[in-house]
């Protein structure tokens, strides 16, 4: 998602991690990383729970998955994953967030 | 014709019977017609070797006079007597074995019955697996783990497992579905202080990413 950035940049989004991993100690990796969009995290799943993804594969964490919000604030599209691996492709996101541009 | 030779026999046969009566000494009282008629009858059977009981047609003063007469039938001839037609008929190389018609009323030994081995049963382990008796039960020695570490103990769960709920995983939002909107949220980041929705809205659009680990 990183390396498809720009591309989303240029496409008026912006990308917001969200785990249920305690990252307060974890600067130095996102550093490294070289991570620009934020990295949040809920440890206490509220939010992660609020959008239906908490807990689907029975291991206590949020399940991969990917939202694309509008700027009214409207879920215009959304990919749960149904397993640990299963998440779209940056390319899929690009696309279904090209769909969303006026015109 | 046929009828001389048995005729003849029987003659001779009655003057054995009146010559050993009268060198024996036993008196059987006068003899009356009807008991020389008795004797007359021949009751001797086919077989001269068979002893038979007394005639049923004998009348009661013949009576004493009939086992002698068998006793002569049956009892081969002394060397001393004079051969007669009748000893020599007998074969006297060897006692003749005498069938004894068992009386009426006695109990005939039943003969024996073939035994075959029989292999003793093979034991069914589904069957004669012993059924565990609540002293059986009771004594059985408990493999408790020992607080020493001693290994080989396995640990009895002691919690219930909690049951799983079922899964539906949201399928992917397709155009058309009804349109939700988003949760409001504002979590801490890791390098950018805190992050919120409100922020973006009504200036970028959003894709936010759930993950389960950051690595």
């Amino acid at each position: 998602m990183q390396q498809q950035y720009e591309t989303l940049g240029d496409l008026d989004a912006v990308v917001v991690a969200i785990s249920t991993d305690d990252l307060s100690g974890a600067s130095y990796v996102v550093e490294r990383l070289g991570l620009e969009f934020p990295i949040a995290y809920d440890p206490e799943a509220t939010v992660v729970s609020d959008y239906g993804v908490y807990n689907l594969l029975h291991d206590r964490l949020a399940t991969a998955s990917t939202f694309l919000i509008d700027k009214e604030g409207n879920i215009r599209w959304k990919y749960v994953g149904e397993h640990i691996d299963d998440r779209p492709s940056a390319k899929q996101v690009i696309e279904e967030l090209r769909a969303l541009q006026p015109g | 014709m046929f009828f001389w030779p048995g005729a003849a026999l029987f003659l001779i046969l009655l003057a054995a019977c009146a010559s050993s009566s009268q060198s024996s000494g036993i008196s059987s009282g006068p003899a009356t017609p009807q008991a020389v008629a008795s004797q007359q009858i021949p009751t001797v059977p086919s077989d001269p070797t068979v002893s038979s009981g007394p005639s049923a047609n004998a009348p009661a003063t013949a009576a004493p006079t009939q086992p002698e007469a068998a006793q002569a039938t049956t009892v081969p001839s002394e060397p001393d007597q004079p051969a007669t037609l009748e000893a020599l008929a007998t074969p006297t190389s060897a006692p003749a074995p005498t069938r004894v018609i068992p009386e009426a009323g006695t109990a005939t030994p039943a003969p024996e019955k073939a035994v075959t081995a029989i292999p003793p049963p093979t034991p069914n382990f589904v069957t004669d697996t012993p059924v565990p008796t609540p002293e059986t039960l009771v004594n059985i020695p408990a493999s408790a783990p020992s607080s020493s570490g001693a290994t080989g103990s396995v640990p009895v769960p002691t919690a219930v497992p909690t049951a799983i709920e079922a899964s539906a995983a949201p399928p992917v939002l397709l155009a058309g579905d009804p349109v939700e909107k988003a949760y409001p949220f504002t979590l801490p980041s890791v390098s950018h202080g805190s992050v919120s929705l409100d922020t973006y809205l009504g200036e970028r659009n959003m894709v936010l990413v759930f993950y389960r680990a950051f690595w």
